[in-house]
């Protein structure tokens, strides 16, 4: 688990301690009520989405609009990505 | 078809949240960042997944309750699962190397100091265009040299990218210096006041009138900050033109008491709102030429309670159209606009009911003065 950590950097000093940045992405830090962070944490599928320019996009799972019935409505699943920073202007 | 051997890729993870919601279920698990809006139909083949692992059972389920064809099920079910996979709700998730801070910076090249909620702030960079980024922005709150309640940093490292570092903790590594303006001017309003920590954050202006704050959340260069700028300069009070937090504790918005960035291709329409922006000085930003507008009395605004949520979008010569949204619209649609909440469970369920309680629709406008109407409709109703 990569939690909040002492940069050992005050303002204007150089440090040398290696450090890793908080991130929120495990099950035990996003219940550690530590302040948010950017979820810096990618994972492999959804990089592979973002290559290919559909992360984070709503999809509809079928192409299928022929039904046997009425209230049938095709499957659809958003995923919805959750980033800190991710669009700033 | 799928086979009836789940692999591990298409396995449903241990742990997972659900949360209900009108004509639709969102699903998250603890290990991806990712809030997952189902329908009524996906939600179906999700719930029967998750009881069998079996997606010929869940093909079943659709054709029991819709008297659709095997084939149909069976396709509708095998591309659902396919995307869940590919999306990182099913199977393992394997996480990329993440970027390292050496704590190595050079030497700062601006220092400057800014003053939040009676909380001073010392910012300092070793990065000119960081500087750049964040100067217009602060001129409303720059206070003189004075001992600092809080130091913030934003050190340059390789490739585009920058750490923030927040009184010797690490809180951040951005690419790119929008983004880590972002994470800072966060990270400056939750420190402003102790104890004061953020539920949500949504890529979203957010303006009102008497502490009634509507939200609306859009991608860069949808008319966002045009649209927060004329309203405040119709009387409404500016919460934010770019990021809104909402607070963990009381749900309440905080104002952000930075400038509102005007890109160059809004001058024109804002000059009847405000007929002295020619007087502004114009910056250049990216490419761009940019005004910033001060915000008047940003900083001794209270927090506000959201009444509304509004999907906006300018667009040239377009009646202005409304169309409700229900929540899982909303999470589907913030995903385009940008946001980010506190991963786990309680906090998801939190602002999901936050969001429940909300009037929720879509604005398309072309002319301003439409939107402002219908903003101050909601904040006033």
């Amino acid at each position: 688990m990569v939690t909040s950590v002492s940069c050992g950097a005050a303002a204007g000093v150089q440090s040398t301690q290696a450090v890793q940045p908080r991130t929120a992405p495990t099950a035990s830090s996003q219940s550690s009520g530590s302040s948010p962070i950017q979820d810096t944490v990618q994972l492999s599928a959804q990089a592979k989405a973002a290559s290919s320019g559909t992360a984070a996009a709503s999809s509809d799972t079928s192409s299928t609009t022929q039904t046997g019935s009425s209230s049938y409505a095709p499957p659809s699943t958003a995923a919805a990505q959750s980033s800190r920073a991710g669009a700033a202007s | 078809m799928i086979s009836g051997d789940i692999s591990q890729d298409r396995a449903v993870p241990p742990e997972t949240w659900e949360f209900p919601v009108e004509n639709g279920l969102i699903v998250a698990r603890p290990d991806v960042p990712c809030l997952f809006s189902m329908n009524q139909t996906a939600s179906l083949i999700w719930r029967a997944y998750c009881e069998t692992a079996s997606p010929n059972s869940a093909a079943d389920t659709l054709v029991e309750t819709f008297g659709i064809s095997r084939e149909l099920a069976t396709k509708d079910v095998d591309a659902t699962v396919n995307n869940w996979a590919n999306a990182g709700l099913l199977g393992r998730v394997e996480s990329i190397a993440l970027p390292q801070w050496d704590g190595q910076h050079g030497e700062p090249c601006d220092a400057m100091y800014c003053s939040i909620e009676g909380t001073a702030f010392l910012l300092l960079t070793d990065c000119p265009a960081v500087s750049a980024e964040l100067a217009p922005r602060l001129a409303g709150i720059r206070v003189a040299a004075c001992k600092p309640g809080v130091t913030i940093a934003v050190w340059g490292m390789a490739d585009d990218r920058f750490v923030i570092v927040a009184d010797e903790e690490c809180i951040a590594i951005e690419k790119g210096v929008r983004p880590a303006r972002a994470v800072l001017f966060q990270e400056l309003i939750r420190r402003a006041r102790s104890g004061r920590d953020w539920l949500a954050l949504l890529h979203a202006g957010a303006c009102g009138i008497g502490g009634r704050c509507v939200l609306f959340p859009a991608s860069s260069y949808s008319g966002k900050s045009t649209l927060a700028a004329a309203l405040m300069a119709s009387g409404f009070a500016l919460y934010s033109d770019d990021f809104t937090g909402i607070e963990a504790d009381s749900l309440q918005i905080p104002a952000m008491p930075f400038a509102i960035a005007a890109r160059r291709g809004s001058w024109d329409v804002l000059r009847p709102w405000i007929p002295d922006i020619d007087d502004s000085p114009a910056l250049e930003s990216y490419g761009e030429q940019v005004k910033f507008l001060p915000v008047p009395h940003a900083d001794g605004l209270a927090a506000g309670d959201a009444v509304a949520i509004v999907f906006t979008q300018w667009a040239a010569h377009v009646e202005v159209s409304e169309r409700t949204l229900s929540t899982a619209d909303v999470i589907a649609r913030l995903s385009g606009s940008g946001f980010w909440v506190r991963h786990d469970r309680a906090s998801i369920g939190a602002f999901i009911a936050w969001l429940d309680r909300l009037p929720k629709s879509t604005l398309e406008y072309g002319e301003l003065t439409d939107a402002i109407a219908r903003v101050s409709a909601l904040a006033k109703s």
